[in-house]
C-alpha cells in the first residue's frame, strides 16, 4: 500500500505505508481515514524529507540486524548543523521517536565538553548577559567553573 | 537610571559647586534627542577627546568648574556607554532567540541529554538558555562524574533539587577517563585498578591540604535521596556510582532502601560489601533488570553466600543483565544466580577468583543458560581448561542457543586440573576452530599469552571477522610476552592469598565470615578438593 507526502515545496513522494507509519503522526492520519489523498507535510521540505524517509526505509529493512542498524544510524546523523537542526525538526513534528531521539543526542555530543564560550562559538549564539549577571551566573555553579 | 542621569546632571556632581555656576534647567526630551543625534552622528573617539581637553582648558581659570566638567563627563559618559551596553545586550537576546532553530521543549530534550557540567556551561552561554536550563527535566539524568574530585555533596543535593519529579538517574563519582559503554568489558577492569590508585593518591594529597575537603563526596552524600513521601529517590530509575571512597555499607544501602523503581545499578570501586548490597537490592529493588558491581578488593571479597543468592534471584526476577567482577566467587553459589534468573541475557565475571566453570555444567540446556546472549569470564584465574572445554563442547552440540558472544581469555592461560599454578597456554582439548566452524554466530575471545598460545594475532581478527559481532568486543592488546608472566603470575597468585587483613584503610569495611561454615553442594568431589587445596596453601 502507497501513500503520497506532499513537501513543503510542493514535491510529491510515494512511499510504503509500512515505512511511512514510522511517523505516528502519518499513522494517525493513516488510522483516522485521512490518508487517502496526498498527504501535505508544510513543515518539511523536499531535502528534509527524502533523508527522513531514507531514515523510514532502513529502519524497516534492518530491523533484524541491530550492528548494520547502528552503523547507518551513526553514518546518516553526521551531516552539517543545519541540516541536523531540520532532520530534528521534522521528526518532532512527523513524530518519529527514535530518529528525533538521536539528532538530539548528536546536538548534546556537539556541546559536551565544551566552556560557554565554546558553545556560543559553535551555536553561534551572542553573550547577553551584564557583568553581574555572569557572576551571579558562576556562583550559582562554582563547581562547575572552578579549576 | 538613565534618565535620571540626563535631567540631572549637576546632582551627580561629587563636590557641590558654589555660587559661580548656577544650575541650568534639564533640557526637555526631544531637545535632548537632538542634541544625542548630532553628538553620536558627527564625533570620533578621537574628537571627542580633544574637545573635552579644550573645554577644560577654557575653565582653567576655576577650579571647581574644572572639577564639575569632569563629574559630568564621567556621569554621563556612564550613563551613555550603560545606556548602550544594555541595548546591545537586547540586541543579542534578539538575535538568539530568532537565531536558535529549537523550541524551548527541544532544548530542554537536549539538555537533559548533556552532562551536568555541560550543562551548567550551556546555562552560562547566553539569557535563553539560562532560562531553559532551570527547568527541571534538564537534570532529569544527572551526570556528575568527574576525572578529579570537584563535586561535594552540597552540588549532589542542589542537582537533585532542581530535578524535582524529573529525576531519572543518577551518576556520581570519579571515572578516570570518558564512561565507556557496558558491552566492553576491558577499559572498566584496568580503570579501577587505576582509579584506586588515583584515589590513593589523591587521599594522601588531601591529608595534607587540610582544608581542601571541600571536593569530596563523603558518605552521606546520597541522602538527598531517602526522605518521607515522595523523596526523590523513589523517582530513580538508574544509579550509578563510580570510586566515591567514602562510601560505605550503611550509607550505600540506606539510599538503596529509598529507591524502589531502580532498574539500573551500577557500583564501582566502592568499600562496599557484596553480601550487604545485595542483600539490599534483594530487599528494595525488585524491579531490577541490571546490576553491575565491580570491587574495589580485587578478590578479597568473599561475602556472598548461598542464601543471600537466593533471595536476590527470588526477589528480583527481572534481572537481565549481570555483572560481578573482581570478587572471590565459588560456583555453587554463582550457579544459583545463572540458573535461577529466567530472564538472564548477559553474565559477565570477569577477573572473579575461585570461580572454576563447573556453574556452567549442564546449564546451557536447562532454564538458566538458555536465553544466554553474552558470557564473559575474562581473566578469571581460577578457570579451568577443562570446563572450558566442556562449555565449549555444550555449545558446538547447540547448547546455549542464544549465544552471540563468550569471552574466555586470560592474559595467565587457564588453569590446569589438577593444580591451579599450572597454567595452561596451549590446549589440544578446547575446541575452538570446532566452535567458529559450527557455531558462526557466536563470537568467540580467547585471547591467551603469546608464547604457547594457539591463537595468533591474525586469527583473532579472522574470528572476529568471521562471526556476526553481537556486541562491539575489544581487541586487547594484551597478548604480551610470556617472560613476563613468570614474574607477575606470582603476584596475582599471591594476591589471592589475602583474607582481608590488608589495610584496613576504610574503618567501616566489614570482616566476612569464611566459607567454610556453609553447607556446600558438592558437583564434584575432585574439583573441591582442588580448591580446599588452593585456601590452604599460602
Amino acid at each position: 500500500m502507497a501513500l503520497e507526502l506532499k513537501s513543503s515545496d510542493n514535491k510529491i513522494f510515494e512511499v510504503e505505508e509500512l515505512v511511512a507509519v514510522q511517523s505516528e503522526t502519518i499513522k494517525s492520519l493513516v488510522e483516522d481515514g485521512c490518508a487517502d489523498n496526498v498527504i501535505p507535510l508544510p513543515n518539511v521540505d523536499s531535502k528534509t524529507l527524502e533523508l527522513v524517509l531514507d531514515w523510514c526505509k532502513n529502519h524497516v529493512d534492518m530491523k533484524l540486524d541491530e550492528e548494520k542498524l547502528k552503523e547507518y544510524e551513526d553514518k546518516f546523523i553526521e551531516v552539517d548543523q543545519a541540516v541536523l537542526y531540520d532532520l530534528l525538526l521534522a521528526a518532532n513534528y512527523l513524530n518519529i521517536k527514535d530518529l528525533l531521539n538521536r539528532a538530539c543526542q548528536k546536538v548534546a555530543d556537539m556541546l559536551k565538553g565544551k566552556t560557554p564560550e565554546q558553545i556560543r562559538e559553535t551555536l553561534n549564539i551572542v553573550n547577553d548577559f551584564s557583568p553581574e549577571e555572569e557572576e551571579e551566573i558562576r556562583k550559582e555553579n562554582l563547581w562547575a567553573f572552578e579549576e | 537610571m538613565g534618565t535620571l542621569l540626563l535631567h540631572n546632571p549637576i546632582s551627580m556632581a561629587k563636590r557641590p559647586c558654589p555660587s559661580q555656576i548656577s544650575p541650568a534647567a534639564p533640557p526637555p526630551l526631544n531637545q535632548m534627542d537632538e542634541l544625542l543625534e548630532t553628538f553620536l552622528s558627527s564625533s570620533s573617539s578621537l574628537s571627542v577627546d580633544l574637545s573635552f581637553d579644550r573645554l577644560l582648558e577654557s575653565r582653567a581659570s576655576s577650579d571647581s568648574d574644572q572639577a564639575h566638567l569632569i563629574d559630568t563627563a564621567v556621569a554621563l559618559g556612564s550613563a551613555l556607554l550603560h545606556a548602550a551596553k544594555r541595548s546591545a545586550r537586547k540586541r543579542a537576546s534578539s538575535h538568539n532567540s530568532l537565531y536558535w532553530p529549537l523550541p524551548r521543549e527541544l532544548t530542554i530534550n537536549v539538555f537533559s541529554m548533556l552532562d551536568t557540567q555541560s550543562l551548567c556551561y550551556a546555562a552560562a552561554a547566553c539569557s535563553m538558555f539560562n532560562k531553559y536550563a532551570r527547568d527541571p527535566p534538564c537534570y532529569a539524568n544527572i551526570d556528575l562524574t568527574t576525572i578529579v574530585p570537584k563535586v561535594n555533596n552540597a552540588v549532589v543535593s542542589t542537582m537533585i533539587h532542581r530535578a524535582g519529579t524529573s529525576l531519572q538517574s543518577l551518576k556520581l563519582g570519579i571515572v578516570p577517563g570518558p564512561i565507556v559503554s557496558p558491552g566492553s568489558c576491558q577499559p572498566l577492569v584496568y580503570s579501577i585498578r587505576n582509579s584506586v590508585d588515583v584515589s590513593k593518591f589523591s587521599w594522601n594529597d588531601k591529608r595534607s591540604r587540610q582544608g581542601k575537603e571541600s571536593s569530596i563526596l563523603t558518605r552521606s552524600c546520597l541522602s538527598p535521596l531517602v526522605g518521607d513521601n515522595g523523596a526523590p529517590g523513589t523517582l530513580l530509575r538508574r544509579l550509578h556510582l563510580y570510586n566515591i571512597e567514602r562510601m560505605d555499607n550503611t550509607s550505600l544501602c540506606g539510599a538503596l532502601s529509598a529507591c524502589p523503581s531502580l532498574l539500573d545499578l551500577e557500583i564501582v570501586g566502592l568499600h562496599v560489601e557484596l553480601r550487604q548490597t545485595l542483600m539490599s537490592v534483594s530487599a528494595n529493588c525488585h524491579l531490577i533488570e541490571r546490576l553491575f558491581f565491580e570491587s574495589s578488593k580485587t578478590g578479597r571479597d568473599d561475602s556472598l553466600k548461598t542464601p543471600t543468592c537466593t533471595d536476590l534471584v527470588e526477589n528480583c526476577p527481572h534481572l537481565t543483565s549481570l555483572a560481578l567482577r573482581g570478587f572471590k566467587l565459588h560456583d555453587n553459589k554463582v550457579r544459583v544466580l545463572v540458573k535461577g534468573f529466567r530472564k538472564l541475557r548477559y553474565v559477565d565475571f570477569s577477573t572473579s577468583y575461585s570461580i572454576t566453570g563447573g556453574f556452567l555444567r549442564n546449564l546451557g540446556s536447562s532454564m538458566g543458560g538458555n536465553l544466554l546472549e553474552v558470557l564473559i569470564l575474562r581473566d578469571c584465574m581460577h578457570l579451568k581448561e577443562v570446563e572450558v572445554a566442556r562449555l565449549l563442547t555444550a555449545v558446538i552440540e547447540g547448547d546455549y542457543k542464544c549465544l552471540k558472544h563468550l569471552d574466555i581469555s586470560n592474559k595467565e592461560g587457564l588453569a590446569s586440573e589438577g593444580d591451579w599454578y599450572d597454567r595452561c597456554y596451549k590446549s589440544s582439548v578446547i575446541p575452538i576452530k570446532q566452535v567458529l566452524a559450527e557455531r558462526p554466530d557466536v563470537c568467540l575471545l580467547a585471547e591467551f599469552p603469546t608464547e604457547g598460545s594457539y591463537i595468533d594475532i591474525d586469527q583473532m581478527a579472522d574470528i572476529v571477522q568471521e562471526s556476526d559481532v553481537g556486541l562491539p568486543s575489544q581487541l586487547s592488546s594484551h597478548i604480551s610476552d610470556a617472560s613476563m608472566f613468570t614474574s607477575s603470575s606470582e603476584s596475582s597468585y599471591n594476591s589471592d592469598q589475602g583474607s582481608g587483613n590488608e589495610d584496613g584503610h576504610d574503618a567501616n569495611y566489614v570482616m566476612y565470615e569464611e566459607s567454610s561454615d556453609e553447607v556446600e553442594i558438592d558437583l564434584n568431589g575432585g574439583f573441591y578438593g582442588a580448591q580446599a587445596e588452593v585456601s590452604l596453601a599460602s
